[in-house]
């Protein structure tokens, strides 16, 4: 039984200085007909607000991992998981991630690039310094690493999860023949291992949603 | 052939560019690269910045939150600081910026939205059969008024709406949405339609036999045509099942399906019941005497819906853990399973081998070096045997014991010490343990160095003070952890909020000395830019203000920003505030604070009605008004009046006096009362200045005018009168400083507790009986072993005064206005006596109780001790242990010694009095529950008004007791 939501604009103050502000816009002479909306709010997280122009980058950075395109209300939705998660590592008080091993991963992004400058280019194209993405990093590490503290050590996969997944999922035909090889019961587990571990987060992102206020605008 | 799950790339590529890095492919500039639009104007000169808003008044604060002005370099990090400090003030439900390029120049336009709010929600068409269930179809929807109104949810709040009517049988019905928008307000509206209340069509009970099919229809008082509710059938579920528990059917199961007619036209739903009641289960536990309350606590079977084997390993774990505590060291339980009548039955027995009792005679400690065994005994839990106190073994706290040694020898420095237990059966009987502690301390590193590298803003010295760690100190490495923590903290506090701090610690070979290093990354130090104060209406800004502790280029700091929280709520002017550093400038490092506040109420208005015995029916009204003119100022007036007079009080407070930052405290008050056989009526106004000097110490300046007048005066002279209506007129100054060190007031275990007073009375004050007067009074706590708390308590005071009223009383010629003397005797002074009776006491002619003459002996009229009357110096000094009893329950032990004297000559210890006593003391909520008794030591006889015979001197009593609230002291 659908039910849908209705909305009506009374004769309220609210309707008249709508109006008026409109008229005022315009009776002004300044022309808003050349401007185009360059930020604004998409999405609400209690009181944290993720901007359009944040969305935007996200989606430079998907289309270049995916190979396609993809639209920014799709990317808003990944944001909001990304900034809930970011919170609750905010929270948990531990040693700083080291140096070295952001130095690691900063050294790794600037050989990707076929120069210095090229990579200074792409950095300033979309609007981000080198301590910027210094900082990015060190976020992204702090979550990895509180990530795999959280839910790796609830991972575990049996020998009953491997012989299911061999005979259910890959080699059925082989189900009265044999069990799986050594190599492939080692594959089979990180492939579990990752799922589960994969699953457990999923689950904990959506408690996370649960509990706080989300509200996606429109646009 | 074998997938690889890399369904959380996706996610971290979002969070962070560096996975970004490892899959752009280097030398890649895609054709036709997309930035953001804000991008496109980076660089560009702002020309004009514009404010348009979809409200009334926008809030005057938002222009101040907009960092973009005319000629700025436009940049995409600031447009988006300013939409966050604009979002963050509360007042905006949206904001948007256009931008407009105009050659090389760009004109940006801020669009705020006013953030509305949900005045009320209704539900309309429910329907006299729906309306008791309206409170709860308002929960559902989450919405209270004054929470920001969010469209979007509405549809979501219908539908939980639905949901709930559903439950309750309405199958079809729909419920509308519908918001009134009345700036800043909104009106929620739900149109309910809740259709047909559905009817149980067929019920199927499957798995049981026909007669408990009956019982189960008769329990949940359902059948066909019935009202359909979801609600109450699973309540009556529930209450089923729960009976079948308590027959010992632990594991059954009740499954209920609804399967609603999908004709529509019937309003049926058919419903099929699963029932699995499985065996009825029989708990035996045998071989320990215990009560069922604490069987049924440790076999959790009993509480649960779902048998299963873990649940009696559970059991059998708890039974066992439970006598081992006992001291029954080698306890076991084992599980015993019979099921009988083809599975009908289980008997679970749980049998316990308790073994013997073993209790601790001694506990020894080996291997001692340089550790004193004093210091390591303190920390035992673990009791040994005495005559009259038994000490049970409990293997948990002997093993909370040993951690507890060993974190204390790694506190030490004993940084590889090893403590282990070992139980040695001793004694005559084979029920005797002792306990030895076997230590081996290893080396002992002290911190040889501290090393504090990184710093620049802040001196090194300084941070390692703030390190709390020391050269020379012992060495721990939980120490180093908390210094290292201390150090973030100091670097928060002074602004540098991404501080990075390492540490690092080398130990030499030997393991004896320790090179520490704090490795600092500072970071940048965010400063204090703007304090910005939003939703004032009524309060001047001017008053906010003078409580905000940060300023314009303060250091960032979370304390003071707490700091300031907590002097405006404090104030009691605001209903919310809400102190928020907003994201800092990161060219200028500076940071707004934004101070978000929504006023409170400014008139407050109380009544009351009571019945005393004196005054009989009495009715009061208190009127407060808060924040006069805006300036934080309170004024209130309170009335109460009866059959037997009145009292009027106003008092008015400002934050501050003739003096910046002292608050001012006035007060007026007059009272008229019709006592039994006198009248009087007071007035008196005091004004007090307070200044606090620290978190624990304050000090106050008084002045005070009282002004007692008695009159109608029946069957009593003036003297007779109880000196808290003696007719006298007082104006008096007074400095006091109190200082308040105690944990808890109410019931202290520890601190100190101090007021000094001085009071100068003089004429020029208008006084009519000058005097001077002091009062010292010192309380100190202290914790001791087995949660003792030991008590003591000196007061020390003297007045003096320029005047005699010999012509009031000539045989109590007193310098000092009765009502300003002191007086001991009393539930918190000297125990063993009642009230006042430990001061000096009026000299009064006996009076022969045949014929109301006094008595003459030897031609003159005899003297005795009458009434208290006080006297002009104290001195005090008591002194209680209080220890616990059991739970709530405490005891004391008292001695109360001291004495009032009428001046400064007549003082001697001599005279002083000696009082010993015990009392019990029950905590509640508002303090402990006082019953003392009191004995005198040194009984006095004397002729009094008190003596049978007022000729025959008689003996004061040989004790007192007591009853109140709070301790004594």
């Amino acid at each position: 039984m659908p039910s849908k939501a209705a909305f009506s604009i009374q004769h309220s103050a609210f309707g008249r200085s709508l109006m008026m502000t409109f008229l005022l816009i315009v009776a002004s002479g300044q022309s808003l007909a050349e401007a185009e909306l360059v930020d604004r709010i998409v999405a609400i997280l209690d009181r944290e607000v993720i901007m359009l122009s944040e969305a935007e980058q996200a989606v430079w950075l998907v289309e270049l991992r995916t190979g396609s395109e993809t639209s920014v209300r799709d990317v808003v939705e990944q944001l909001i998981e990304a900034r809930l998660i970011e919170r609750e590592v905010a929270r948990f008080t531990d040693a700083p991630i080291p140096d070295e091993g952001i130095d690691r991963q900063l050294s790794r992004v600037r050989s990707s690039f076929e120069s210095e400058e090229a990579f200074q280019e792409r950095l300033a194209t979309h609007g981000l310094s080198e301590e910027e993405l210094r900082s990015e990093i060190r976020s992204q590490l702090a979550v990895n690493r509180y990530l795999e503290r959280r839910f790796r050590a609830l991972t575990y996969v049996t020998e009953d999860d491997i012989e299911r997944y061999f005979f259910g999922e890959v080699l059925p035909e082989l189900a009265d023949e044999r069990g799986p090889s050594v190599e492939e019961t080692d594959q089979i587990r990180r492939i579990l291992e990752e799922q589960r571990f994969n699953e457990r987060v999923e689950q904990w992102i959506g408690g996370l949603k649960a509990r706080t206020r989300i509200r996606r605008y429109v646009w | 052939m074998i997938a690889r799950v890399a369904a959380m790339q996706s996610l971290l590529v979002i969070m962070g560019l560096s996975l970004v890095a490892t899959t752009i492919q280097a030398g890649q500039t895609p054709a036709g690269q997309k930035s953001s639009a804000t991008e496109r104007y980076r660089g560009l000169l702002v020309r004009d910045v514009r404010l348009a808003y979809e409200g009334d008044v926008m809030p005057e604060a938002a222009r101040d939150l907009i960092d973009v002005a005319p000629g700025d370099i436009y940049l995409p990090d600031t447009v988006r600081r300013s939409i966050r400090q604009l979002f963050a003030l509360g007042a905006f439900s949206d904001v948007k910026v256009e931008a407009e390029r105009v050659d090389d120049e760009v004109d940006v336009l801020f669009r705020l939205y006013p953030r509305l709010e949900v005045r009320s929600v209704e539900l309309r068409g429910l329907g006299a059969q729906l309306e008791r269930l309206e409170g709860r179809l308002v929960d559902e929807t989450l919405l209270d008024p004054g929470d920001p109104l969010d469209v979007d949810a509405l549809g979501s709040a219908a539908e939980r709406i639905e949901d709930v009517l559903r439950e309750e049988g309405y199958l079809w019905a729909t419920v509308e949405a519908e918001a009134s928008f009345q700036s800043p307000s909104a009106v929620v509206v739900f149109h309910v339609d809740p259709g047909r209340q559905a009817r149980v069509g067929t019920i199927q009970i499957r798995g049981v036999a026909p007669h408990i099919d009956a019982h189960i229809r008769r329990e949940m008082s359902v059948s066909e045509g019935s009202p359909y509710s979801r609600t109450e059938l699973d309540e009556r579920i529930d209450k089923l099942s729960r009976s079948w528990r308590e027959l010992g059917y632990y594991g059954a199961t009740v499954g209920l399906e609804a399967l609603p007619d999908p004709r529509p036209e019937t309003a049926k739903v058919d419903l099929n019941i699963d029932v699995d009641l499985g065996p009825r289960i029989r708990i035996e536990v045998e071989g320990i005497d215990v009560s069922d309350k604490t069987v049924r606590k440790l076999v959790p079977l009993y509480g649960e819906t779902l048998f299963t084997e873990d649940l009696i390993e559970e059991s059998r774990a708890n039974l066992e853990g439970y006598v081992r505590e006992r001291g029954h060291r080698d306890a076991s339980v084992t599980v015993e399973r019979e099921s009988v009548a083809e599975g009908r039955y289980l008997f679970l027995r749980f049998q316990l081998e308790p073994g013997p009792l073993y209790e601790v005679d001694a506990i020894d400690i080996e291997g001692l070096d340089s550790v004193a065994e004093t210091d390591l005994r303190a920390l035992f839990a673990m009791k040994t045997r005495r005559r009259f106190r038994s000490a049970p073994f409990q293997r948990r706290i002997w093993q909370q014991d040993l951690e507890a040694v060993q974190s204390y020898l790694e506190r030490q420095g004993f940084h590889r010490a090893s403590v282990t237990g070992r139980e040695m059966i001793s004694g005559e009987t084979a029920k005797s343990l002792t306990l030895v502690a076997v230590i081996n301390e290893g080396p002992r590193a002290f911190i040889g160095s501290i090393q504090v590298e990184g710093t620049s803003a802040v001196d090194s010295s300084t941070v390692l003070k703030a390190s709390g760690l020391s050269p020379g100190t012992p060495f721990d490495a939980t120490g180093v952890v908390e210094a290292r923590d201390h150090i973030v903290a100091y670097y928060f506090g002074q602004g540098f909020r991404e501080v990075n701090v390492q540490a690092r610690t080398r130990l030499d070979e030997a393991g004896a000395r320790a090179e520490v290093e704090f490795r600092i990354g500072e970071g940048q130090r965010t400063r204090v830019d703007r304090v910005i104060v939003s939703g004032l209406s009524v309060t001047r800004e001017s008053s906010v203000r003078q409580l905000v502790t940060v300023e314009s280029g303060d250091p960032l700091s979370p304390i003071e920003i707490l700091d300031t929280r907590q002097k405006l709520v404090g104030s009691g002017l605001f209903r919310s505030v809400n102190v928020e550093a907003l994201p800092a400038d990161p060219v200028t490092n500076r940071s707004d604070i934004l101070i978000s506040v929504e006023e409170g109420p400014r008139t407050t208005f109380a009544y009351g009605f009571g019945f005393e015995e004196q005054q009989l029916f009495r009715a009061e009204v208190e009127l407060t008004r808060r924040n006069l003119f805006g300036l934080n100022r309170t004024v209130s007036v309170f009335t109460r009046v009866s059959f037997r007079g009145g009292r009027f009080i106003t008092t008015y407070r400002q934050p501050n006096s003739i003096i910046r930052n002292l608050p001012l405290f006035v007060s007026f008050y007059a009272e008229e009362e019709q006592r039994t056989s006198f009248s009087y009526n007071r007035v008196g106004v005091g004004l007090q200045i307070s200044k606090r000097l620290s978190e624990d110490q304050n000090l106050f300046f008084r002045y005070r005018f009282d002004n007692t007048e008695v009159f109608d005066l029946r069957d009593l002279s003036i003297g007779d009168l109880d000196r808290r209506f003696q007719p006298v007129r007082i104006g008096a100054l007074s400095a006091a400083s109190v200082t308040d060190q105690r944990d808890d007031p109410l019931n202290p275990t520890s601190g100190q507790f101090r007021i000094v007073d001085i009071e100068w009375s003089g004429t020029v004050l208008g006084t009519e009986a000058p005097y001077v007067k002091g009062l010292a009074q010192q309380f100190l706590y202290k914790s001791l072993p087995h949660g003792m708390v030991v008590a003591a308590g000196m007061r020390l005071g003297a007045a003096y005064g320029s005047t005699l009223d010999d012509a009031l009383d000539p045989l109590n010629s007193f310098s000092v206005p009765i009502v300003e003397r002191f007086f001991a005797g009393g539930a918190t002074t000297l125990r063993g006596f009642a009230l006042d009776q430990a001061s000096p006491l009026q000299n009064v002619f006996a009076i022969d109780p045949g014929t109301g003459e006094p008595i003459i002996e030897d031609g003159e009229p005899l003297v005795v001790k009458g009434d208290p009357i006080g006297g002009n110096v104290i001195s005090l000094i008591n002194l209680e242990l209080r220890f616990p009893i059991w739970r709530n329950l405490r005891g004391v032990a008292f001695s109360d010694n001291g004495a009032v004297f009428r001046e400064m000559r007549d003082f001697s210890f001599n005279d002083w009095r000696y009082n010993v006593g015990f009392g019990f003391r029950y905590d509640t909520p508002f303090g402990p529950l006082r019953v003392d008794y009191g004995v005198k030591l040194d009984r006095r006889t004397f002729r009094s008004i008190q003596c049978p015979d007022q000729r025959i001197p008689c003996a004061e009593s040989l004790g007192r007791w007591h009853v109140s609230l709070g301790h004594a002291f």
